[in-house]
């Protein structure tokens, strides 16, 4: 197959960047699979191992991939071609986070995607891997993929064994999957940490207390502020707030139960008030009928822990031996370097900025564009109409790459 | 003392009686009984009769079996600790490697040793998400701390054995041996007839019935049978422990090859949980042995067993 001018050039450029650019090595690296797809051949290629490093060095440079992907587990045969060959060893603990598992980030331009795809990743690793899982900052490398997310990744030494099915647990965990509302809310006519599969119409249930630990006291944060909302709104904004709330409920829940809700939460004098009594005495029984309370408890389980709950892509942290992108090589659909980044660095991060590869340079090209394109890179802004225009190097590298522009006529 | 001592000399015939019992109590009833331990000579002789046991267990060579005996005793062991003041149940945890704190009211340990020793536990109220954590740490009851002991024991005693045995155990226990054996090959014929726990093997269609013959008669199976036959077992509900248990007859069992195989169709090294192929998908591999009436009637292996099970209640 011929290649168009576009694509040579674009090559030429990535075999640049893998010239000049210092490569990021992973840890073990002559224990991992490598896998490559390229510009100029379909498929993949993989079970491919590089002892050293200026051996993957000289393949980026001469055979210039699209992407490149190293496997999250390191073999005793890396480049064996069967799975039991290869003889799986360890595996870092990944999670990868994108648009498509971000509520309304895929329908976002390009730009404000990633800053809210960025938002997501920071709960997850504020919230969920340095707070409730405790992992230490320097076990966590964070990774712009270059196109539309992030990655995680954690090589402490107590999770490289997890199997398929541990790391699952902690994907749940995370996404607050299987939580047990009995668990969460104990009715103080059990013991606490035991089970029933029986459900008791009228028990008493306590509030988790936010000194606690796990979900249990997401859960009191959440229908904290939850409360602290609905405070703040009058009485009829109020209640058309919790209509629409309960839109998605799988009950009939009628006006009158939404008003009986509202008046057991808010009615009375201050201080005397359910929602006084649920935040300082930690007691879930504030309600005066049985319809009430049931309608609260639809609310915790809907919006309170969907609210709270940390977003994953599951199958990427459950598959041990997954590959992933190789920090520090290039994105072959937006010409963006997969930066390696750490926490203190991530509120700061901006990809059209800290993306795009230093080794690009700005010379000038000359382009052409179908339609339209208005962008910023590089602290740069670019307007460009149709037709022909020319752009430094790092810009057409990246427009080319998003096929909003081509080479030659 | 040495080995020699304690297999021939007469001071110790007690523990091996006792260690004899341990294993026959295991093998009968499923789990090992208490022997009260009222005198320090008690005391010592259940414990000698500890290696006594994991000698004929060894020298038996079943490995179902002798998961089988880890289990138990790592059971018995768990029985024992729950009744143990809390500085004992701490002391025996380090020495197992495991790092626990204490927490006011229980015990706290890494999530990482809680997922990895709680994993066989299906139940909802060992999920991760319904730990009390904070930091990394995972909140435990005492009941809790002694059954994840549980766990770590069942992994230590199952590495440690089988262990090595010389002809002078062989001769030794030759009576003890031959009876389990002997008593092992009567069960694997009434499971082979009458199923496997929940899974009734009567309801097999005729294609996996031969596949899991073929496997326990240490035939040669291509893979796609073998693909075929665990993915079929683990869709029925069988964990890869059960199924393992299943396959382990066959002559030429190799554990650590069948349990990788076992362990990746159903997705708990792949993260993907294969089905069984349906009808037509079998037939080209060639392994859609004897097809029968109800066959004509299905396409897929499974609705084959479902339909089995409607015939069968319907007969009641
Ligand atoms: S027809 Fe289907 S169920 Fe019957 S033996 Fe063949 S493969 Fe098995």
């Amino acid at each position: 197959m011929p290649l168009d001018e576009s694509t040579r050039f674009v090559m030429r450029m990535f075999s640049k960047h893998y010239r000049e650019a210092p490569l990021h090595m992973p840890d073990r690296f002559s224990k991992r699979e490598f896998g490559f797809m390229f510009f100029d051949r379909q498929g993949m290629v993989r079970h491919v191992g590089f002892p050293q490093r200026a051996q993957l060095k000289n393949y980026l440079v001469e055979q210039v991939p699209a992407h490149v992907y190293y496997s999250c587990a390191y073999y005793e045969k890396p480049d064996a071609q069967t799975m039991a060959e290869k003889s799986w060893q360890g595996a870092d603990l990944i999670f990868d986070l994108d648009a498509d598992h971000v509520e309304g980030a895929q329908d976002l331009p390009y730009a404000k995607m990633l800053v809210r795809v960025k938002e997501e990743v920071i709960r997850l690793i504020d919230e969920f891997l340095l707070g409730d899982l405790g992992f230490d900052q320097d076990d966590l490398r964070i990774v712009f993929s270059g196109g539309r997310g992030y990655h995680v990744h954690i090589s402490d030494p107590k999770v490289l064994k997890l199997s398929s099915h541990e790391r699952r647990e902690i994907v749940d965990y995370i996404t607050g999957t299987d939580l047990d509302i009995d668990w969460v809310f104990p009715s103080t006519t059990f013991e606490i940490g035991r089970f029933k599969d029986r459900v008791d119409a009228d028990r008493k249930r306590a509030m988790p207390l936010a000194s606690e630990g796990g979900w249990r006291a997401r859960m009191r944060k959440g229908i904290d502020s939850l409360l602290e909302e609905l405070e703040r709104l009058t009485n009829t904004e109020a209640t058309m707030r919790l209509a629409e709330m309960f839109k998605d409920s799988k009950r009939e829940i009628g006006k009158k139960t939404i008003e009986g809700l509202y008046k057991d939460l808010f009615g009375g004098r201050k201080g005397r008030r359910g929602v006084d009594r649920m935040r300082d005495e930690n007691t879930f029984e504030v309600f005066s009928e049985k319809r009430h309370a049931d309608a609260f408890m639809d609310l915790v389980d809907m919006r309170v822990r969907v609210k709270m709950k940390g977003e994953t892509d599951e199958p990427v942290t459950s598959d041990i031996k997954r590959l992933i992108r190789l920090p520090s090589s290039l994105h072959g659909k937006t010409g963006f370097e997969v930066v390696p980044l750490d926490r203190d660095r991530l509120d700061e991060f901006d990809p059209f900025r800290d993306a795009v590869p230093e080794t690009l340079g700005d010379e000038a090209v000359e382009i052409v564009l179908e339609n339209p394109v208005q962008l910023d890179l590089r602290d740069e802004r670019f307007d460009l109409g149709p037709g022909k225009a020319e752009v430094p190097t790092f810009a057409a590298v990246h427009l080319i790459c998003r096929k909003q522009a081509r080479i030659g006529p | 003392m040495t080995l020699d001592q304690l297999m021939s000399s007469v001071a110790y015939e007690r523990a091996r009686y006792q260690g004899r019992e341990r294993v026959m109590e295991m093998l009968v009833d499923g789990s090992i009984d208490d022997h009260p331990m009222t005198t320090k000579v008690d005391a010592t002789i259940e414990l000698l009769s500890y290696p006594i046991a994991r000698m004929i267990v060894s020298a038996v060579a079943d490995p179902g079996f002798v998961r089988r005996y880890a289990i138990a005793e790592a059971k018995k062991a768990n029985e024992r600790l729950r009744n143990e003041d809390i500085p004992f149940v701490m002391k025996v945890a380090g020495e197992l490697g495991l790092d626990v704190s204490p927490e006011d009211g229980g015990f706290s340990i890494d999530f990482a040793d809680f997922l990895r020793f709680s994993a066989k536990m299906r139940s909802k109220s060992w999920k991760l998400v319904n730990q009390k954590i904070q930091k990394g740490r995972v909140q435990l009851t005492k009941y809790r701390l002694t059954r994840i002991i549980e766990s770590v024991l069942t992994e230590k005693f199952s590495s440690e054995l089988p262990l090595e045995v010389n002809e002078a155990i062989l001769g030794k226990f030759a009576r003890e041996i031959e009876e389990i054996k002997a008593v092992l090959e009567v069960r694997r014929k009434e499971q082979r007839t009458e199923g496997m726990g929940r899974v009734s093997i009567v309801r097999f269609p005729p294609c996996m019935k031969k596949l899991l013959e073929m496997i326990r008669a240490g035939e040669n199976v291509p893979h796609s049978g073998r693909f075929a036959l665990v993915a079929f077992l683990h869709t029925l509900g069988m964990d890869s422990e059960e199924i393992l248990e299943t396959f382990s007859t066959a002559p030429d069992f190799d554990e650590r090859k069948s349990r990788y195989q076992v362990e990746h169709i159903s997705g708990e090294i792949s993260g993907t949980e294969y089905t069984p192929p349906e009808c037509s998908t079998m037939k080209s591999y060639g392994i859609c042995f004897d097809p029968d009436d109800l066959c004509q009637r299905i396409k897929h292996p499974l609705s084959y067993y479902r339909f089995k099970r409607r015939a069968f209640r319907s007969r009641k």
